[in-house]
């Protein structure tokens, strides 16, 4: 599953769902018939952990919670980027990565496809209130303990 | 196990072990009613047990109530589920009474836990008591029980475990039915529970109980009786319910189960067996279409009908909509023998040798919809032309006490001399004879005015009855049953053609064995389609918008979750009903290209410090309650130019001058006929030259909405504010009325109105007005007030004038020409080439 901000962003390769996230009357570059999930934000732009919750509940409501990598990206990722994010998503089934932005928010994260396929997954989102008033580090932290078999999780802190 | 066993067993971990070792003794209590008492706890044990207990001293509300209820133990004895507690009463334990109500007083959970009393359940059914902060178990023991007032032991009485076991493996779906009576809808579920039931964990629940309850158990994990899924839902002890994937409403009736699974996010498909003509009140259909996912039709002239609500709620009928038959259609008949043996039977019931005589089966409730009238009728003139066929009705509701139906009905059988030896017309109530009734009869007659698919058409034509009914009438109008064997269809109401029809019918034939018509797997083909039109959802609406008001939900404030789901799952599936923001509702109109939403726009309602413009006022108040509030609230009524007050009889008039008098405001009070609700009194200013062309008017009433909140208030203000400002501040909108461009301003209402009832008059207006009349009216003054150059009062007044046969009170909710004319404004503005302002204020709250 990708989940993006960028209008334009229209060739992204990526497994599962791809989901694109705006404002109420936001242009959309998608051509007709697309595979494109659009989700209209009506309250406002949302933060990164906000928006994967919205996401989340909605397409598993809707039964399209694909067991895929999750890819958060705002803006369009160059191939060779995406391929190595792809690779990495590939190999680490309960890889959780976060970028901060640099105001210190959540900003691009990778989510493993073993995570998103956690029967927990949708409810550990759902069960964040008020996200964006959150350490998204700390949050990353609680996904990992809750949602990563702990040898897992002790791998990914050991890798270099 | 002793009393006090089970007191500390139940306690145990809980701070009431520490804070109560004995349930004899409540410190809080004791202390309240012995002011001889220590106040510290511990102090105050010691002195009940040092003097109090030998005093008999009360020292917990059990023993505090027991000296003024006489049958305190009694009433509570009648509570007990805890077999343990029920032992020892049933031994005279003199304790187990006081160890029960001390037990259920500690609320949840312990009270659920040993008893059919749950405070929490309590107060939920009874409001009133919560806001009254009453304490619910005291309360319930003193007075609810005498007053009969719902406890956990109803919804517990409507529980019923299933025959089937839940299967963790299993998907688990809900099946919603209205009721679980012997008749048309709840026996179609029974073959969608049985279907469902092979492959899923089925939850059945039902608004009303009835003798199919066990049927649907059979199938069933559990069945939930109640006829309020939302109160009742969260306090069901269900393994099962968690676990709900999906839904089916099997009828539009079962709506109300639709809030639950709006709120937990659980899709649904609705079976839609019903024309939208009688599901009364109206908001069954539009919300039904709001937030079904998934809607199941029998027949494409239902589909048909319908197509009104979805014109109001912006359903998309081509994408979320699934066709299936309900059953097949088979032409059979019966064996001689058999046929010989009914006809044997049908001449005892009716007390007449039936022998080779044609005879004409009818059934249906005895009612005016069914057309038991017209059956009666049409038995007359098979009659009079000398045939001696016999015409048979089957079904109950014959009812000579019944004012609206059954007292005519029963004058026109007498009269047509019904159920007499000799006749050709009788009418049997509902009984175990139905089948003889169809193996004996020839033909089966439906007279029905409006009937879906009536399965007693299926089940004639199983036994070889040819079936006479009205165009227009059924389900049966599909192309499906196009040159089906058996089917006749004479014009709609057409008497004279139906007899002729029905005395055409050759005699039953005889064959070896009786057809039986399959039922296809509905089930299994509605679950296919929703899962699919679930996984075909591109777009998806994500927040609650501008205007926080409800559809189905309440105005409390704990409904804001509720509310904002309502709201989404409109707009994610792009229908209609209210609008995400103004915004919105200005790109409607940029984008709905036509004469008169070009010349409508939404502007931000800011106030204004403007003086008050030359504007007169006209005020209808058929009701006077609220009108000295308001002519002392609100600036703009006291600075008018001139207040015009209407109503409709003298006695109010001398009240409103008095009230005006009193309020110091100059009033000129008229008496008008009561027609026309508000907006008629005003248009009559104009044809009475009391106000003219070149004036500007705003008209507002004193009518309330009680609809969108409680009693109306919030909304009145809504309006009041929008139009006039309130105590201090004027109303932008008083000046943009006088701007010479603009000939209507009306606040922004949040909800998406459409032409409603009202479309079907729009025929008679459209050719009369110099502009097209849009498809969708977008905004108008919705509750009619609002400011209006004179020009557009008259203008509107011309499109009908003052001898147009209004109609008279009472009036109907919706589809009158009063309707259609508050629908109608900003098209008359745009006719007299002027603009219609909407003005937004979000922050004014609508319901």
């Amino acid at each position: 599953m990708l989940i993006t901000r960028d209008p334009d962003w229209t060739d992204a390769d990526w497994p599962g769902p791809r989901c694109l996230v705006l404002p109420p009357e936001a242009p959309d570059a998608r051509p007709p018939g697309s595979d494109w999930r659009r989700f209209t934000l009506v309250d406002g732009p949302g933060g990164a952990l906000s928006v994967i919750r919205d996401v989340a509940a909605r397409l598993a409501r809707f039964r399209q919670l694909a067991p895929t990598p999750l890819l958060h990206a705002p803006e369009r990722i160059a191939e060779p980027e995406l391929a190595a994010l792809r690779d990495r998503a590939g190999a680490e089934p309960f890889a959780a990565d976060l970028a901060l932005t640099p105001g210190g928010r959540a900003g691009r994260f990778l989510l493993g496809a073993e995570i998103v396929a956690n029967p927990l997954f949708v409810a550990f989102f759902a069960n964040l209130r008020r996200p964006e008033s959150l350490d998204p580090e700390a949050v990353f932290d609680q996904l990992r303990f809750h949602l990563v078999p702990q040898e897992d999780a002790a791998d990914e802190e050991a890798r270099p | 196990m002793t009393p006090d066993d089970i007191w500390k067993a139940r306690t145990a971990g809980s701070d009431i072990a520490g804070m109560r070792g004995d349930f004899r003794f409540d410190a809080e209590v004791y202390t309240r009613l012995n002011r001889e008492a220590p106040r510290p706890p511990d102090e105050a044990e010691q002195h009940w047990c040092a003097t109090g207990r030998d005093r008999r001293r009360p020292a917990n509300e059990y023993g505090r109530l027991r000296a003024a209820i006489p049958d305190l133990d009694r009433r509570i004895a009648g509570l007990v589920t805890d077999p343990q507690i029920r032992a020892l009463i049933a031994a005279g334990e003199p304790d187990a009474c006081e160890l029960l109500f001390e037990l259920i007083l500690l609320g949840h959970p312990h009270d659920a836990a040993v008893s059919d009393f749950s405070a929490t359940y309590y107060l939920t059914c009874h409001p009133a008591l919560r806001d009254a902060g009453v304490q619910p178990f005291l309360h319930y023991i003193q007075h609810g029980i005498r007053e009969n007032r719902r406890t956990l032991r109803a919804l517990r009485q409507g529980y019923q475990e299933g025959g089937r076991e839940f299967r963790p493996s299993r998907e688990t779906c809900l099946l919603a039915v209205h009721d679980l009576s012997r008749t048309g809808a709840p026996l179609l579920g029974l073959e969608l529970a049985r279907e469902a039931a092979k492959r899923h964990n089925l939850v059945v629940t039902a608004l009303a109980d009835g003798p199919l309850r066990e049927a649907y158990a059979e199938h069933a994990v559990e069945v939930l009786v109640t006829d309020d899924p939302l109160r009742d839902f969260p306090f069901y002890e269900s393994e099962a319910l968690p676990e709900l994937r999906f839904a089916v409403l099997n009828s539009v009736e079962a709506l109300p189960v639709s809030q639950v699974l709006l709120r937990s996010g659980i899709p649904w498909a609705t079976r839609v067996n019903e024309y939208p003509d009688y599901m009364l009140p109206a908001h069954k259909p539009l919300f039904t279409a709001l937030f079904s996912d998934l809607l199941v039709f029998p027949a494409t002239p239902l589909l048909d009908a319908w197509s009104g609500v979805f014109a109001e709620t912006g359903f998309d009928a081509a994408r979320d909509v699934l066709m299936l038959p309900q059953r097949s259609y088979v032409f059979g008949g019966v064996t001689a023998e058999a046929q010989e043996a009914a006809r044997a039977r049908l001449s005892r019931l009716i007390g007449t040798e039936v022998g080779s005589r044609r005879v004409v089966l009818g059934s249906g409730v005895a009612h005016w919809r069914k057309g038991a009238d017209l059956f009666a009728l049409t038995a007359q003139a098979a009659r009079a032309r000398g045939d001696d066929t016999l015409f048979v009705w089957v079904g109950d509701g014959r009812n000579p006490e019944d004012f609206h139906s059954g007292v005519w009905l029963e004058r026109h059988l007498v009269e047509a001399g019904a159920d007499r030896a000799g006749a050709n017309l009788f009418f049997l109530p509902t009984g175990p004879y139905y089948d003889d009734l169809r193996t004996a009869a020839d033909a089966f007659y439906l007279p029905a005015r409006l009937d879906p698919l009536p399965n007693v058409v299926f089940e004639a034509a199983e036994t070889g009855c040819h079936t006479v009914l009205f165009r227009g009438a059924t389900g049966f109008d599909d192309p499906r049953y196009d040159g089906a064997e058996g089917l006749s269809f004479v014009p709609y109401g057409d008497i004279a053609g139906a007899c002729d029809a029905l005395l055409s019918v050759p005699p039953k034939r005889a064959t070896a064995q009786p057809a039986r018509a399959s039922f296809p797997r509905l089930f299994d083909a509605i679950a296919a389609a929703l899962d699919a039109r679930l996984a075909d959802q591109r777009d998806f609406v994500v927040g609650g918008g501008a205007f926080d008001v409800p559809v189905m939900a309440s105005t409390r404030s704990g409904d804001h979750a509720a509310r904002i789901a309502e709201r989404e799952k409109i707009w994610t599936y792009g229908r209609k009903f209210i609008w995400q923001s103004a915004d919105q509702a200005r790109a409607a109109l940029a984008a709905a290209g036509n004469a008169v939403h070009a010349r409508c726009e939404i502007r931000t309602h800011v106030p204004t410090d403007a003086g008050m413009p030359e504007i007169n006022l006209h005020m209808h108040a058929h009701y006077t309650r609220d009108l000295g509030g308001d002519l002392l609230y609100y600036r703009a009524l006291r600075e008018a130019r001139r207040l015009v007050v209407t109503t409709d009889t003298e006695a109010k008039k001398d009240e409103i001058l008095h009230i005006a008098s009193e309020a110091g405001v100059s009033v000129d009070c008229r008496v008008m006929p009561n027609v026309g609700r508000d907006v008629l009194p005003f248009l009559r200013l104009f044809a009475e030259g009391i106000a003219s062309k070149d004036e500007t008017w705003c008209h507002v009433h004193q009518k309330r909405s009680p609809g969108v909140s409680q009693d109306g208030l919030v909304w009145k203000r809504f309006q009041m504010v929008g139009l006039l400002g309130d105590d201090t501040r004027l109303s932008p909108a008083l000046g943009l009325a006088m701007q010479p461009e603009v000939g209507l301003v009306a606040p922004f209402d949040p909800f998406r109105v459409g032409w409603s009832g009202a479309r079907r008059l729009l025929h008679r207006v459209a050719p009369a007005l110099g502009v097209e009349l849009p498809r969708e009216p977008l905004v108008f003054p919705v509750g009619n007030m609002f400011h209006v150059r004179g020009s557009v009062a008259l203008r509107m007044l011309g499109l009908f004038g003052m001898d147009h046969p209004w109609p008279n009170e009472p009036l109907p909710h919706d589809g009158t020409v009063f309707h259609l004319i508050e629908r109608l404004w900003p098209a008359v503005a745009a006719d007299c080439g002027l603009r219609s302002v909407f003005l937004d204020k979000p922050d004014q709250p609508r319901s």
